[in-house]
């Protein structure tokens, strides 16, 4: 009997077979890259407040269980620091101060903010540098089955507010040259070549509706200007600043560096893609896929992984992986929802 | 040596899963990988240069474990025929007709079957399945990668399915399932 080939008409042995050796190849290099939210709540958060600190911030956090975590920890100068399920958020006092609120910091506030000038340094060295307008959150967990699973998670409700829109607003006035640095980087985001950097982050259950998250977040947004130069993906227990390769690397990390909210775990990584490109990408791969896909559910950004992923809810064929390596490269990838893996060629 | 790691560092994924699909052990495929790569490497920057260093490497990852078949020492049997058949009567093949609902349990446990099944074969006719139906090849491809003729390739081919053939059709129920 002559083997079929490919594309013959169905032999049960040989999909069977087929189905086997795809199903197999992907047991050596199994790829943990889609995390389901259930693995990040079931993720134990990480307390980062020295016992000293946090003693020496009790009163502090009396005055937020009377008032409210966000607001009284932005005003007075506390970033909030993700607790224990079950536990209130433990404030601590920043080291820059009062930088959001008015007359703590900077200029005349008679405080020395060693922190603050350094970020003012990294943010005037980066003059001149573009940045993307704010962009729509649009990460999502293709196992995600929280609020606005199926569609497009609208997140950055808070925390990534643009500087003139925060709540803490008066952080420019408060700031003095600074405000003018903001100013200046409000009339150039016009362009597209610069680093870039649009704040995002997963919507959804905690850490976004975390309070220190959103404390921390505004915080160092504040220290941007506002400006975007990367897109901020909230994990479990840090932030990441998606630095998008290409001009002034060195300058938009060292902002991120400088103006890291103390007390927030926030790491920079390089990545390929701009925000922009991602959503041409699944623009594109939204229109083109199901032709090879009829069953897929989706397809969405992750921006963990920087790519676009392509929901199929029954295991992928190689060769529609393969179709989609071709097209698209690295930068779109397979999901079998099936397997909750990542199918790579 | 720049390209190399770079083209070691790209293409070494693809090649374990290749070589894990070959020996069904992945520390043995990882062992093959290496001594695919290293071979690799001794053929100098102009097999990296060359316009399909993979299909070159992916040739000497193949005869490599081909090599290591040949010697008594390292052939393994981990299934006797006795075991497939004890798997193939309980692992019925999930694709008994259209109008049954998908079962996902007879699916993975008719995959395992196979996979054990695949172990039982020999070298060559695993070899010849896995590029055929895994990594795409055609018979030329294939008879280019092990040296042998086109219709050598077909008959080791046909010889191979045959075995799963009977392996998975083993008991009634599987003899109607795959009907």
């Amino acid at each position: 009997m002559t083997p079929t080939r490919p594309g013959d008409p169905a032999d049960p042995v040989e999909d069977l077979l087929r189905a086997t050796l795809e199903q197999r190849a992907q047991d050596p290099v199994w790829r943990a890259s889609l995390v389901t939210d259930a693995v990040r709540s079931a993720r134990p958060r990480v307390r980062r407040v020295p016992p000293v600190v946090a003693g020496l911030s009790a009163a502090a956090a009396v005055v937020v269980l009377g008032v409210g975590a966000a607001a009284v920890a932005r005003g007075a100068g506390t970033v909030s620091t993700p607790a224990a399920p079950g536990l209130l958020p433990t404030p601590v006092p920043t080291a820059s101060g009062g930088r959001t609120g008015a007359g703590t910091s900077g200029p005349g506030s008679g405080a020395p903010d060693v922190e603050h000038s350094s970020c003012a340094q990294a943010r005037a060295a980066l003059k001149g540098a573009t940045a993307e307008p704010h962009n729509r959150a649009m990460t999502m967990d293709p196992l995600y089955t929280g609020p606005g699973s199926g569609d497009w998670v609208s997140g950055g409700t808070t925390g990534t507010t643009a500087a003139g829109t925060s709540p803490a607003d008066g952080a420019g006035a408060a700031t003095g040259a600074d405000s003018a640095d903001s100013a200046d980087s409000a009339d150039s985001t016009g362009g597209s070549d610069g680093p870039v950097l649009t704040d995002t982050f997963a919507a959804g259950p905690s850490p976004t509706s975390d309070p220190a998250w959103e404390t921390a977040l505004t915080d160092l947004d504040l220290a941007l200007d506002g400006r975007r130069f990367a897109y901020m993906n909230v994990g479990a227990d840090v932030i990441v600043v998606n630095v998008v390769r290409g001009v002034d690397e060195k300058g938009a990390t060292d902002l991120v560096r400088s103006c890291t909210p103390p007390g927030a775990d926030v790491r920079t990584q390089l990545v390929d893609r701009s925000q922009t490109e991602l959503e041409a990408l699944y623009a594109e791969v939204s229109q083109q896929a199901p032709e090879r896909f009829p069953d897929m559910s989706g397809a969405w950004v992750d921006t963990d992984t920087n790519r676009v992923l392509i929901g199929a809810t029954t295991p992928p064929s190689r060769a529609q992986v393969l179709w989609v390596q071709e097209r698209w490269g690295g930068a779109v990838a397979v999901a079998d929802l099936t397997t909750r893996r990542v199918v790579v060629p | 040596m720049e390209r190399f790691e770079e083209f070691a560092h790209a293409r070494g994924p693809a090649f374990l899963r290749l070589g894990y699909l070959l020996t069904g052990d992945r520390h043995l495929a990882e062992d093959l990988v290496q001594a695919a790569l290293v071979d690799v490497y001794r053929g100098g920057s102009k097999v990296v240069a060359s316009d399909r260093p993979e299909a070159y490497a992916r040739r000497v990852l193949v005869n490599t474990w081909l090599g290591w078949q040949r010697r008594a020492s390292s052939r393994e049997r981990p299934f006797g025929p006795d075991d497939v058949a004890t798997v193939a009567s309980s692992a019925p093949v999930g694709r008994a007709g259209a109008d049954a609902a998908p079962d996902f349990a007879a699916d993975v446990a008719a995959r395992d079957a196979m996979w054990h099944l695949l172990a039982t074969l020999p070298p060559r006719g695993r070899a010849v399945l896995v590029l055929r139906f895994y990594e795409d090849a055609d018979d030329a491809t294939i008879a280019s990668v092990l040296g042998i003729g086109e219709s050598a390739v077909r008959s080791t081919a046909a010889r191979a399915l045959l075995r799963l053939r009977e392996g998975l059709v083993a008991a009634p129920s599987e003899r109607e399932a795959l009907s």
